[in-house]
């Protein structure tokens, strides 16, 4: 069970559940004509380390000890979208009539009991996804995370944002076991598939 | 990036951040100009979010995280001063 903290901190910070987050996925031009591609995802969590978030945010609140340069200034922060469970059990998290995209699907139950595969995603036992179950007072679903989804927001416009789109962050603990299983699955070595 | 993603997806689309090739929803609502540079104005048409991923919508409901990601295309026009 994830504790969610409701308290808006005046920076960004790891763990952040935002809401309406636009992904912009290209520009194309066509003509005078710029076309921009955009996915709204209703929830993202951000996976940026909260210690360099913590730097950066020197950088736009005043503490009175200003920067004297641009170091620890960052220029992105990573998030990844968060899925309904329900949705993502049945791979229809990202088909509807805007992205038809049909994902596999992991059934919950088999004869009244919980399926092996649903209790190692409930357990975070299945590398590629993190699974989230909050607090019964907390007004949110059970989430899925999917570590092949993960982009990046310019960290001036999330900031632009930020108070209007915030919902909660994840409490300590729970976030860096996310970010730690996320850092794990991108550093994996994928071996060619064996011939027994 | 992972390679072993980035395989993955050359054969099953599945990865957001390398697929560009989406089929779309195009929404056209009301014209607005922004200043972008001293020299160049680009009139944008903002779309609407479709039903069940707004925010007021969202909040509505009092649980979050109850609909899909929705795609629209934006467009936006070019021209000098």
């Amino acid at each position: 069970m994830i504790k969610i903290d409701r308290v808006l901190s005046p920076r960004i910070q790891q763990g952040d559940i935002f809401r309406d987050i636009d992904f912009v996925q290209k520009l194309e031009t066509v003509g005078d004509e710029v076309l921009i591609h955009q996915i709204t995802f209703p929830l993202v969590i951000v996976l940026t380390q909260d210690c360099d978030l913590e730097q950066d945010s020197e950088y736009y609140i005043n503490t009175g000890d200003a920067p004297s340069d641009d170091d620890k200034k960052l220029l992105s922060v990573i998030i990844a979208p968060l899925y309904n469970e329900e949705l993502f059990l049945q791979g229809e998290h990202l088909n509807d009539e805007s992205i038809k995209y049909k994902m596999r699907s992991i059934k919950k139950k088999k004869k009244g009991n919980l399926t092996t595969e649903y209790r190692y995603l409930i357990e975070n036992g299945i590398p590629r996804y993190h699974h989230l179950k909050f607090d019964q007072n907390d007004p949110i679903v059970d989430l899925v995370i999917d570590f092949k989804h993960y982009f990046t927001l310019n960290i001036e416009e999330l900031m632009r944002i930020k108070d209007d789109r915030f919902v909660g962050k994840v409490s300590e603990l729970y976030r860096e076991s996310i970010s730690q299983r996320f850092a794990y699955f991108l550093s994996r070595i994928g071996l060619p598939n064996m011939q027994y | 990036m992972n390679d072993d993603d980035l395989s993955s997806d050359y054969t099953k689309k599945e990865n957001i951040t390398a697929s560009l090739d989406l089929p779309v929803q195009e929404d056209l609502q009301t014209e607005k100009q922004v200043s972008i540079s001293p020299k160049t104005v680009i009139e944008s048409i903002e779309p609407e979010y479709i039903q069940g991923t707004s925010s007021t919508e969202t909040k509505d409901l009092k649980q979050y995280g109850l609909t899909r990601p929705k795609k629209v295309i934006r467009r936006a026009k070019f021209k000098n001063d």
